[in-house]
């Protein structure tokens, strides 16, 4: 699913998923193999592919919803 | 015989237990049949305190044969977002009774001269006749939009706002637009907007956000290409999601400008196509309305690079913080005079406070209203002493709800898309002092001898925006709560308990 990436005003990294209304902070980051594993504050995890550095924000990604 | 002064003057409400409040969620719930209420109650529950949303679901289409108060999608768009673009004409494309039963209802004030290089409150119709339902009314259209260009020549530009038939008969209205763009040299923006889509007007506004990213942004890539677009000043900002309601924005830009900022676009209350066309050039974008605009916010922080921020002015507490949050992203000059702004207005709240916060102190409020309101309005109300019991939205999303947290107390019920009889069950029991909602819901409780404000349309006052605006919504929350014409109407609980 399409997932937006952006720092909130704390400088926090956000997920914003527009089509479930999400809008969650990123408590975790776990890199793996094929990227990174965002865990969100709701308990979602994301598995999101490898970003380009430095990363840019705001950016909207292809992320898969892992659980 | 001069009646009392107030009814209610003397009273307080106790608080209502996080308990007793689910315990009434569920006795009122109990009147449906149970598919229906196992789909409302995921709509209805009780905040308490730390939790990170309020607990209820939203953005789900109503229960079919209950009585919501939304709208739709051709209402968020063609009524919210677009229609408040002075300088465009808005055709309702479609039959005559879309546009007819919306003309003008929301009261989005601007400068200009109606019919001429204006024209907010005029209603353009296709006025679609079975004939254009069986052929087609993309002729019609293209001759329509001829048609405007010779009656009114100062129009800076044309939406077409979708209504339901134009889906359902497959109406190529982007083709016409391209068509006539080309041909009267001006701007036509297609909306898909047909009532249908989405459960509520919500979805329109995400549908004309996506209609500007798609038929004016592109204007200003171009312009900036070409080098049309000036660089502007450091302090260039945008007022997004401001409608002008009762001339709201226009109360909060005076702030914006008293503190040293430079407002060069309304979105989209008194704004015009070239403010819409020019925004990507702003420094910052100051969000209002977070529900109907973020979308466009979003994208203009991806495209542009734009950061935005959402406000609040409603209420001295909240202005002051909003103030100085905006303030902090600029230099110190604008910091400064923040303050400044801040002090200069002091003396003015005090004196508001002063002099209506004893009549309201301690009262009780329930609201439900859309967009912002449920939460923005809230600091407002505590600034007057006011309590929140009970709030809720027509169409917020999840986001609105967990933005919500911040603003409310442990044990303030929490409505989503609440139906006629619950909203009237949870007030039986609840007993707010004033009831703040929309027209829909007013004569019913009026009819109960409750006070009432009508939020949507600050009930033909306003503005409510900024310090100015504070004091006009001191004013009206005393007249309503305060008028002695409630003593003369007996609630039906009161004169059952003065019987025995």
């Amino acid at each position: 699913m399409k997932v937006m990436l952006r720092q909130n005003s704390l400088g926090h990294l956000v997920v914003y998923v527009a089509k479930k209304d999400l809008e969650e902070e990123v408590v975790k980051q776990e890199v793996v193999e094929e990227g990174k594993v965002f865990t969100l504050a709701n308990g979602w995890e994301l598995a999101i592919p490898t970003l380009e550095e430095p990363l840019r924000l705001p950016q909207t990604i292809e992320a898969k919803r892992l659980a | 015989m001069t009646p009392p002064e107030s009814a209610t003057l003397n009273e307080v409400a106790p608080q209502q237990p996080v308990a007793d409040t689910k315990e009434l969620i569920k006795e009122v719930l109990e009147a449906y049949p149970e598919k229906t209420r196992k789909r409302r109650e995921k709509h209805l529950n009780v905040y308490e305190e730390g939790k990170s949303d309020c607990g209820v679901k939203s953005n789900i289409k109503s229960v079919p044969g209950s009585m919501t108060t939304r709208g739709c999608a051709y209402a968020g768009s063609k009524g919210v977002v677009w229609g408040p673009i002075k300088d465009m004409i808005h055709i309702s494309h479609g039959p005559v009774g879309c546009g007819y039963y919306s003309w003008s209802g929301r009261r989005n004030y601007y400068i200009g001269t109606t019919g001429i290089d204006t024209f907010g409150t005029m209603q353009f119709t296709s006025d679609f006749q079975e004939r254009d339902i069986v052929f087609g009314g993309d002729k019609k259209l293209a001759k329509l939009i001829t048609e405007l260009e010779e009656l009114f020549p100062l129009n800076r530009g044309v939406s077409i706002q979708s209504e339901c038939p134009i889906g359902l008969i497959g109406d190529d209205i982007e083709a016409v637009a391209k068509k006539s763009a080309k041909e009267i040299g001006k701007t036509v923006v297609p909306v898909r907007c047909e009532g249908f889509r989405g459960v509520s007007q919500s979805l329109g506004h995400h549908i004309a956000n996506d209609a500007v990213r798609d038929w004016v942004f592109p204007q200003y890539d171009k312009e900036k290409k070409a080098g049309n677009i000036p660089d502007g000043t450091a302090y260039d900002v945008a007022i997004i999601g401001d409608y002008n309601i009762g001339g709201d924005a226009w109360s909060s830009r005076i702030l914006l400008e008293e503190i040293g900022l430079r407002v060069v676009a309304q979105w989209s209350g008194d704004g015009t196509l070239h403010e819409m066309i020019n925004t990507p050039s702003v420094k910052l974008n100051l969000v209002h309305c977070y529900r109907s605009m973020n979308y466009i916010s979003r994208h203009m922080e991806e495209a542009y690079g734009i950061p935005w921020l959402e406000y609040n002015f409603f209420g001295p507490t909240k202005i002051a913080e909003s103030l100085r949050e905006i303030a902090s992203k600029f230099d110190e000059t604008i910091q400064q005079k923040a303050e400044e702004v801040i002090a200069k207005y002091e003396a003015q709240t005090q004196a508001v406070l002063e002099k209506y916060r004893s009549r309201l102190e301690g009262k009780t409020v329930a609201l439900m209203v859309g967009g912002l309101r449920p939460r923005h309005v809230v600091p407002a109300f505590h600034d007057l002493g006011m309590r929140l019991i009970g709030t809720g939205y027509e169409f917020g999303h999840n986001d609105d709800y967990k933005r919500t947290t911040h603003y409310i107390e442990n044990g303030t019920l929490i409505y989503d898309d609440v139906s006629a009889y619950e909203f009237e069950e949870f007030v039986k029991e609840l007993k707010p002092d004033l009831i703040a909602s929309g027209i829909k819901e007013k004569y019913v409780f009026q009819k109960m001898a409750l006070p009432f404000r009508q939020m949507h349309s600050w009930d033909y006052s306003g503005p409510y925006h900024g310090y100015d605006g504070f004091a006009i919504f001191a004013r009206d929350m005393d007249l309503a709560l305060n008028s002695p014409t409630w003593s003369l109407i007996g609630a039906p609980w009161k004169n059952a308990e003065a019987a025995k």
